[in-house]
């Protein structure tokens, strides 16, 4: 199993009341709420609790990025990547990831990514994502051309790490006169792409074609098994059996001395579902020509108000309950992230530990405890189960290098 | 929303649905971001004084949009093919909201098939400086504040969407995707377009809702200083929309204009 810790990085020091009073906590709720001095404390501490689940056993960090928003204070995750390139010696920088239709100049990713994966000596594993509706929102690119973005900036990545330059590039988002980056990857034939997720059956299918893991963020169990089902699906007549190497599981969980202090510092997941804050406007996240037709008509019976929202939460106690949060001690938490491995066979597991304001001190606790305690009870029951990670079993990173593909016109 | 259409047309390799309704004097009528809405009363009232062709916009309703098709340049040339096909001749051509946009955009290239042009409180044009917004961000906004802005009362706007079939839902959020694809950046404007304007020489009305809060009668007023000869016309009680909102007055002064007593 690859085992990784991971945090949203929440920007938690502005006054919630203020947030409350606007009525959300992102996109136009003003940066005037924004403190740098504590700002610049929380990166420290940040990568200070990223450097300790290195020292402490963790296989990976997970990195990610949002704009205009305090849930998230990545603004750049090739940023705290390339910090973490310099500091840490054995971890992989997992980035999940790249928004792509945001750039424009894939080119200038592709370079910075082969940087980190040189400095890093070979650590990098490069998520790619679509961006959230905000994030559109955020940077000012069309939504409508999102998928098609994606697409290309994705191909053109991929070539220019892998073919030699110069070449040209006139797509229909993106045109270069010269493609030559003086930067390209250590790994060959190109670091690891993974495709986080939560809804989106066309990423979840156009994943599964490349034959990238798919890392399901959170979502429910019933819909993990879902998510496994289109994958194995389309992984299916892509000509390749999809394993536990393809999957990937985002899961909440925070571990403290105690259970008493445990529930309480898991009660901030809590802050950035919006609890406390009111995070975002539905509007935000589904700006129109966003989403696919087949998502489409989810958002449209939720703002109809025929529907709840597809990604509408319960409270914090039914999350307890259905494992979407998992909190306690080492011992109690144990046999239920087991289950989670039982019931979704992740060969890539995510821990996403610390949100909200939970204190510098116990959030190394809970790294600590993690590490040392937890994560070698999971090594066990991966072992048992067989959820090997794409590492442990050389997966080919993608399915252009594939030497084991069936041949549809064959069978 | 009605979803049958009464005719098609194939235009430059897209196949165009359009309403044709009335006879005599031919006026091309472009709709709003909102969509074309033939249920309502306006595009009867209007059929009874002249022929009034209106296309839905490529990917409105059940309309086709080819994947090449994504730019207001592409709907102004594919409009002026309509025109051609049609052998319209001194038609009228009108434009509410996008579609006003659209108008002016053919205006400005090719007003041979046109003998008067008059716009509904377009988009299309930016007049302020950088940090001013002259058109509503009616994509980051709930749907009830659009409604405010939208509608002179903003009650007569709202739609039950939990009374609708899925695929009259479906068929308006598929009219939302496409404006958001044509206008999106920069935002529902050409940059271009108001250095240009003075090439339009038809007799040009400007009809505006007196309350439109997604662009206001001082935008309009822009308009009009741009357009050779224009002239602007305020429409009270209404909004954005002054053919949904106010549909006799609407059609009164059109029909005025395209008589030419105003």
């Amino acid at each position: 199993m690859h085992l990784m810790y991971f945090t949203e990085q929440p920007m938690s020091a502005y006054s919630s009341a203020e947030g409350l009073k606007f009525g959300a906590t992102a996109l136009v709720f003003s940066n005037k709420h924004f403190d740098p001095v504590a700002g610049s404390r929380l990166y420290n501490e940040y990568l200070e609790q990223y450097i300790h689940a290195e020292d402490t056993g963790f296989d990976g960090i997970m990195l990610n990025e949002h704009h205009n928003a305090p849930f998230c204070m990545q603004a750049k995750a090739n940023i705290f990547a390339s910090v973490l390139a310099g500091v840490t010696k054995r971890v992989k920088l997992v980035m999940l990831g790249n928004p792509l239709p945001l750039a424009e100049n894939p080119v200038r990713l592709a370079e910075e990514l082969a940087m980190i994966d040189m400095i890093s000596k070979g650590r990098l594993v490069s998520g790619f994502v679509r961006g959230g509706g905000q994030e559109q929102l955020a940077t000012g690119v069309n939504p409508a051309y999102n998928r098609e973005r994606f697409e290309e900036a994705h191909e053109l990545i991929v070539k220019a790490w892998t073919q030699p330059g110069p070449f040209r590039w006139e797509g229909t988002h993106y045109q270069h006169r010269v493609v030559n980056p003086w930067a390209v990857p250590l790994q060959k034939p190109y670091p690891r792409v993974w495709v986080p997720g939560v809804v989106s059956r066309e990423t979840i299918v156009w994943a599964a074609k490349q034959r990238y893991p798919y890392i399901a963020l959170n979502t429910s169990i019933e819909a993990t098994k879902k998510i496994w089902e289109t994958y194995d699906q389309a992984a299916a007549e892509a000509g390749y059996t999809a394993g536990p190497e393809n999957r990937g599981y985002l899961q909440r969980v925070h571990v403290a001395e105690t259970e008493e202090k445990a529930i309480e510092n898991a009660r901030q997941f809590m802050w950035m579902q919006g609890e406390f804050t009111g995070l975002a406007h539905p509007v935000w996240s589904s700006p129109s020509g966003y989403f696919s037709p087949s998502q489409r008509r989810a958002f449209v019976e939720f703002a109809s108000g025929r529907a709840t929202s597809p990604r509408g939460r319960p409270d914090f106690e039914q999350q307890m309950k259905d494992l979407q949060i998992i909190a306690g001690t080492p011992k109690t938490v144990i046999p239920k992230l087991r289950r989670i491995l039982e019931e979704t066979r992740p060969g890539i597991m995510a821990l996403w530990a610390n949100d909200g304001a939970v204190s510098h001190q116990d959030s190394m606790t809970c790294i600590r405890l993690l590490a040392q305690e937890v994560l070698p009870a999971l090594r066990e029951t991966g072992q048992k189960l067989g959820l090997n990670s794409p590492f442990d079993c050389d997966a080919p990173v993608s399915i252009a290098y594939s030497k084991d593909l069936r041949q549809a016109a064959a069978e | 929303m009605r979803l049958t259409v009464s005719t098609t047309v194939s235009v430059a390799g897209v196949t165009l649905q359009l309403e044709d309704r009335g006879s005599g004097r031919p006026l091309l009528f472009l709709h709003a971001g909102e969509g074309l809405a033939p249920e309502r009363p306006w595009l009867d009232l209007l059929a009874r004084r002249c022929r009034v062709i209106a296309p839905w916009h490529p990917g409105y309703g059940t309309s086709e949009l080819p994947a090449w098709l994504n730019s207001v340049d592409d709907l102004a040339y594919l409009y002026l093919d309509l025109a051609a096909q049609l052998d319209l001749k001194d038609a009228v051509l009108v434009g509410a909201c996008f579609g006003g946009w659209i108008a002016a955009e053919m205006a400005v290239r090719d007003p041979r098939r046109f003998g008067r042009l008059a716009l509904v409180d377009p988009l299309g044009i930016k007049l302020g400086g950088v940090h001013d917004r002259d058109i509503a961000d009616m994509h980051g906004m709930a749907r009830a504040d659009y409604l405010k802005l939208a509608w002179a009362n903003p009650a007569k706007g709202a739609v039950d969407y939990t009374a609708m079939a899925e695929t009259e839902i479906a068929a308006q959020v598929r009219g939302r995707d496409a404006f958001a694809l044509f206008g999106w950046k920069p935002y529902m404007h050409n940059p271009r377009l108001k250095r240009w304007l003075h090439r339009i020489d038809l007799p040009t009305l400007l009809l505006w809702g007196e309350a439109d809060g997604i662009v206001t009668p001082s935008y309009g007023a822009g308009w009009r200083d741009a357009i050779p000869g224009a002239r602007l016309e305020v429409i009270a009680g209404a909004g954005h929309f002054p053919h949904w909102e106010q549909p006799e007055r609407f059609v009164e002064a059109l029909g005025a204009f395209v008589a030419g007593n105003r």
